[in-house]
């Protein structure tokens, strides 16, 4: 076992044990041992030291963090949640605009909103190459070919996973529900997403 | 030229490059305050701990070199030769559609670029937040 010999007494005990009996009566040891008691002693001066700073800190307002700084931790803390994925938007000679996956998928999800009839469950954004668009058969409801995104070599695909009043016509209320979110795309973002494919998983009554 | 006077010279290349660079993030952040249907520069919290100070940086023991490369946390400008490139990271207004409001930025920042005397590379916007 390896040994931290710099935290050992000349008694061999370590300082860590004695730190650990502070607060509390002297060990039989410690009683009779002249090294322990001086440890005990320099150890209790800086146990009263921490604390008393840990104290003032506590008290003193100047230690206290303003609203204004809590409020831009977690407006940092919040951007960092959306630095995840990237979506291309369009991709020019100037350079590339992408969206945060999680900006997206909010805006989706807004829209839908619109529709009690429907609730939003997992919403998932594919980007391919174009040359493999229209190859990935995983989700084969109904695609809807859309306004193309603009100069981006890729193209996007939502799939949507949603769950629909049990009394509405469900055909219907997809499409109307595909019309709505690719309308809020092209409102809110200038262009839209090539395909919106929405899968019916599951029916709620009122 | 002395060994003395290459070393200067590089450190002072340097120094310049450094300011060049920073200079671009300010201008690049001010572009975008003032670009129509933009919310915001978003926050990065690099970007907090540059501008912390001091003292905070040297309790996380971040030298000056360190502090600068935090600088561009939330706007990144990358410098090759005479070419920047700018990658910036902004929330917008749900007003005004989105690729409108990064391509119109993008074309300020070129021009500014431009001004500064570099040659335009990439200026990638990326879209964090649309704000209602």
């Amino acid at each position: 076992m390896e040994i931290e010999t710099d935290s050992l007494l000349a008694c061999g005990h370590s300082l860590d044990s004695v730190w650990d009996t502070l607060g509390t009566d002297p060990t039989p040891h410690q009683k009779n041992c002249t090294y322990c008691q001086e440890a005990r002693k320099q150890l209790t001066a800086v146990d009263k030291a921490t604390r008393e700073l840990r104290e003032s800190d506590e008290s003193d307002p100047q230690m206290k963090l303003g609203p204004a700084f809590t409020a831009t931790i977690m407006d940092i803390a919040r951007a960092e949640v959306r630095r995840g994925r990237k979506i291309p938007l369009t991709d020019g000679e100037v350079g590339e605009v992408n969206i945060s996956e999680q900006a997206l998928t909010a805006l989706i999800r807004s829209a839908l909103e619109e529709m009690p009839e429907i609730h939003a469950r997992r919403c998932r954004i594919d980007v391919r190459m174009n040359d493999s668009a229209g190859a990935d058969s995983s989700e084969p409801m109904e695609p809807t070919e859309l306004v193309p995104q603009q100069d981006v070599g890729e193209t996007m695909h939502v799939n949507l996973r949603v769950a629909t009043l049990a009394s509405v016509a469900i055909h219907e209320t997809v499409e109307h529900a595909r019309q709505l979110v690719s309308k809020r795309l092209l409102d809110v973002l200038g262009t839209t997403v090539d395909t919106i494919n929405i899968t019916v998983e599951d029916i709620f009554d009122d | 030229m002395t060994e003395e006077n290459t070393a200067k010279g590089s450190t002072d290349a340097t120094a310049n490059r450094g300011d060049s660079q920073d200079r671009l993030v300010k201008l690049s952040e001010q572009i975008a305050d003032n670009t129509p249907g933009v919310s915001r520069v978003e926050p990065s919290l690099q970007r907090l701990i540059a501008e912390l100070g001091a003292s905070v940086a040297e309790k996380l023991g971040l030298n000056d070199s360190a502090r600068s490369k935090l600088k561009t946390g939330g706007i990144r400008v990358t410098l090759s030769g005479e070419t920047a490139a700018v990658s910036i990271d902004i929330a917008t207004e749900k007003n005004s559609p989105a690729v409108n409001v990064a391509q119109l930025l993008q074309d300020r920042i070129a021009q500014a670029i431009h001004r500064e005397g570099f040659e335009c590379g990439k200026i990638d916007i990326n879209i964090l937040s649309v704000e209602s």
